[in-house]
């Protein structure tokens, strides 16, 4: 028994001892990014290591002996940080991979691949569409006091959005506004899983989500009367389009493998394999989306560039801060 | 007394605890730099915030303590030392509730009792509102409560009949000796389980975040996830503060003169008090706990598992690494443990091993996501080929249990009489067939205890393993909290009762050791 143990323990230690591979950080789920994975192992013949689940800090402390070669990032304002610190390397990208400039780095650290809107969900049985806010300004209105639930301020989506608010706003009315938000939200929470279940459950008529919870809600078995809001449409400044994408890390080990993977992975059809699995919806719109009552196109988007949004991003949190936002959960 | 202690035994001892102190502070160390610098820099957060966080960080932490750690005294001496029906089943199964993690028992608690929850559903009002304060104190109660039954339960069977029977020639009633004669000769293991409680609940994450409550430890998870790692630095170094303060007055509070203990009788059935009418009663009392800290979450896991398709290809391999890590590290410290009580013990006034004391114990309290970056920038810098390799992760994970075994074993080695190691030495034997012969075979509860903590703790454990992991290696605790806070439930509770599953296992091979 002892032996079997021990052998299994050197296996294991030896096993995950630094290799010729080309190592992929994820902060989305495993069983998402594995059929990309697969793939491009099929294609490319080069061997991939995955870890998913894997904390920007963490990337950010390995930054001086990195172990990864690509992070994949459900979130911009983590790519955009990890640019601004250095932690990231510009890759040739072909211009003509379909996916507007807007959602991409200008050095190429980053290309974004699929959308993730700021939308809000409601609960069809308490609230009716017309009844609904129409725009996010609105939710600091008396109208929907304790009606509502938003993530805590320091969660990376909430920042970024309240960054690109903060570029269209601008600091005086951003700041205004969440400190109403504040006051007026049921509850503040820690993530948006946690809204979708309130608002699917019917703790709360709506929240304010990444459209991706939304499907997830919808697929629920129970608690799933819920509708989608795509705010600030018709004459307003449009939702906006946070997005999910890959970087290049800074790292000497396997540069070039990794400078494939990029190239690989920002070829439409493999673009088309990057959003299946999480019913997120291509930020290229000449790709076919998993969503069918959704395409990038449907819908008016906010015009602003994200890699604007890094150094508006550290700004942003001292505005939540000023607002009360930053650490409160309750 | 006459101790064989020379100056070669005394300068190897210092040495040994000395360098172990500096091991385990290394977490320590990493924030009290950037800490001391947010003092000066970060005014916005500490005028604003600290206070709240105070308050809430205490209660939360006083009133878990308080009731976790007189439950699972309760709990202990109903199934030691009373004619409970089916005694036998319930000391395994109220260790049991250790291996749900407090995360999955606040899932199925909002389940339960959120606005318009599962109760809601049944009889149409909502009779508790499980998120904030109190719900925290309740389910925090139930997740921690075993820490103290265990401890209390090797106490308990350790102290033999002679207390009770003297107590009772003497004409007190069974009452009065429990009270004023078996209480105070509890005190100690009671201090090590208050503490161990204690810091565990000012460190937890999980079921405080989900239950949309502040307190020093979620603060600082949400400044990293801004980047702000000097703000998180700041209220770490604070909570350290607290941590310490805690471990400090119970080193002053603690009442000393009561760990004596009969050694001698070992193989004697503790004494039993008959609970005549109060026995149903108190089988019910059991039977509640242990449904509302068991049962009941992993009925939830379970209606989870049952009702959805699974991905059993995804759960062997962090079953296997997750089980190969956690005892790896609960054997590298159940190993180390007799040896640094037994120098504790012998040297317990030099200054080497006093200092060894304070650190591990505020350690503790140290939330794991500073510990994991500590370790992190320690081995990118200094750990050569190492680096990259499942040793840091073991490393940390041995720091960050260490505070926790040593507690959970200590107070035996504190109560064993000195007077049989004096007779040891006498007799001609060295310092190292002391420990062999005398030593280990009587501390050796503790030590089991302290085995069963650490491995159940570190298949739970997550911000360690997220930091730290190489690439590539897939653990249990991982990938439930991954599924688990995105709300996919079912196969989550794929790999949460697995975590129980391995708990159920162990926990009677190593009970029946202790």
């Amino acid at each position: 028994m002892k032996i079997v143990l021990l052998t299994i323990l050197l296996f294991n230690i030896s096993n995950y001892a630094r290799g010729k591979e080309l190592v992929i950080y994820s902060s989305r789920k495993e069983k998402f990014i594995r059929p990309l994975l697969d793939q491009f192992q099929q294609d490319s013949k080069i061997k991939v290591r995955l870890l998913s689940a894997v904390p920007v800090m963490r990337v950010l402390a390995e930054q001086k002996r990195p172990l990864g070669n690509i992070y994949i990032s459900n979130d911009v304002s983590q790519l955009e940080f990890l640019r601004i610190k250095g932690a990231l390397e510009s890759a040739q990208v072909d211009p003509h991979i379909g996916i507007p400039l807007k959602y991409r780095a200008k050095d190429n650290s980053w290309v974004g691949l699929s959308a993730r809107s700021r939308i809000l969900i409601y609960n069809t049985s308490l609230i009716s569409k017309e009844e609904m806010p129409k725009t996010l300004w609105e939710l600091g209105d008396p109208r929907f006091k304790k009606a509502f639930a938003i993530t805590r301020g320091s969660n990376g989506s909430m920042i970024t959005h309240i960054a690109a608010l903060s570029n269209v706003w601008g600091e005086r009315k951003t700041t205004e506004w969440l400190r109403k938000l504040t006051k007026n939200a049921g509850a503040i929470t820690k993530g948006h899983t946690e809204i979708r279940q309130a608002v699917g459950r019917g703790e709360f008529k709506f929240g304010l989500i990444n459209n991706y919870y939304y499907h997830l809600q919808k697929k629920e078995k129970k608690h799933n009367q819920v509708a989608p809001l795509y705010p600030d449409q018709a004459n307003g400044m449009g939702v906006f389009v946070n997005s999910a994408g890959v970087a290049l890390l800074k790292n000497p080990q396997n540069l070039s493998e990794a400078r494939t993977f990029i190239k690989w992975v920002t070829k439409p059809q493999n673009q088309t394999l990057f959003t299946k699995a999480t019913y997120e919806v291509p930020l290229n719109p000449n790709i076919k989306s998993p969503v069918p009552e959704e395409n990038i196109k449907q819908y008016k988007t906010m015009n602003i560039s994200l890699d604007s949004l890094g150094h508006q991003w550290l700004k942003s949190r001292k505005i939540i801060e000023r607002a009360g936002l930053d650490l409160t959960v309750r | 007394m006459t101790l064989p202690s020379d100056r070669q035994t005394k300068l190897l001892v210092r040495t040994f605890f000395l360098a172990l102190a500096f091991l385990l502070s290394i977490p320590l160390l990493s924030i009290i730099a950037p800490g001391l610098k947010g003092f000066f820099s970060s005014i916005h957060i500490l005028k604003t915030q600290t206070f709240t966080l105070l308050i809430n960080s205490l209660t939360v932490t006083i009133a878990v303590t308080i009731l976790a750690t007189v439950l699972g005294f309760i709990l202990a001496f109903l199934t030691v030392k009373t004619d409970l029906p089916g005694k036998k089943y319930w000391q395994i199964a109220l260790v049991l509730p250790l291996s749900v993690p407090s995360y999955i028992g606040a899932i199925a608690y909002i389940s339960l009792l959120a606005p318009r929850g599962l109760i809601y559903n049944w009889i149409g009002v909502d009779l508790w509102n499980i998120y904030g304060r109190d719900g925290v104190i309740f389910v925090l109660t139930l997740s921690t409560f075993s820490y103290s039954y265990l401890i209390c339960r090797f106490r308990f069977k350790e102290l033999g009949t002679q207390w009770e029977e003297s107590a009772l020639d003497l004409g007190q009633s069974p009452f009065t000796t429990l009270i004023k004669v078996m209480t105070p000769l509890c005190l100690p293991a009671l201090a090590n389980a208050a503490l161990l409680i204690g810091l565990y609940t000012l460190a937890d994450f999980g079921s405080l975040a989900l239950l949309r409550h502040n307190t020093f430890t979620t603060a600082i998870f949400y400044q990293l996830e801004t980047f702000d790692w000097q703000n998180a630095a700041l209220l770490g170094f604070i909570l350290l503060g607290i941590t310490f303060l805690i471990v400090y007055s119970r080193d002053r509070l603690l009442i000393r003169g009561y760990g004596y203990r009969e050694t001698w009788k070992k193989k004697k059935q503790p004494y039993l008090y008959s609970l005549g009418w109060f026995r149903w009663p108190s089988f019910l009392f059991l039977s509640a706990t242990f449904c509302l800290s068991f049962v009941f979450p992993v009925l939830i896991m379970l209606t989870h598992f049952l009702k959805s398709q699974r991905e059993w290809i995804l759960l062997w391999e962090p079953l296997l690494n997750g089980f190969a890590i956690a005892f790896l590290v609960a054997s590298i410290i159940a190993t180390a443990l007799p040896f640094i009580h037994y120098g504790s013990k012998i040297f317990s006034q030099d200054f080497s091993t006093k200092l060894f004391q304070r650190i591990t114990s505020s350690l503790y309290g140290i939330p794991g996501v500073l510990t994991a970056l500590g370790v992190l920038f320690l081995a990118r810098d200094f750990s050569g080929e190492l680096y990259g390799t499942l040793a840091p992760l073991a490393l940390a994970l041995i720091i960050c249990f260490f505070p926790m075994a040593m507690e959970a074993s200590r107070w035996e080695s504190q109560s064993l009489s000195f007077k049989l190691m004096e007779t040891s030495y006498n007799l001609g034997q060295g310092h190292l067939s002391t420990l062999r012969k005398i030593f280990i075979p009587l501390t050796k509860g503790g030590v089991y205890a302290g085995f069963l903590f650490v491995f159940v703790g570190t298949l739970k454990e997550l911000p360690l393993q997220l930091f730290l992991r190489p690439p590539g290696f897939k653990t249990l605790s991982v990938e439930l909290w991954v599924n688990a806070q995105e709300g996919f439930y079912d196969q989550a509770a794929l790999y949460g009762l697995s975590i129980v599953l391995l708990t159920v296992t162990i926990t009677p091979l190593i009970l029946r050791r202790g």
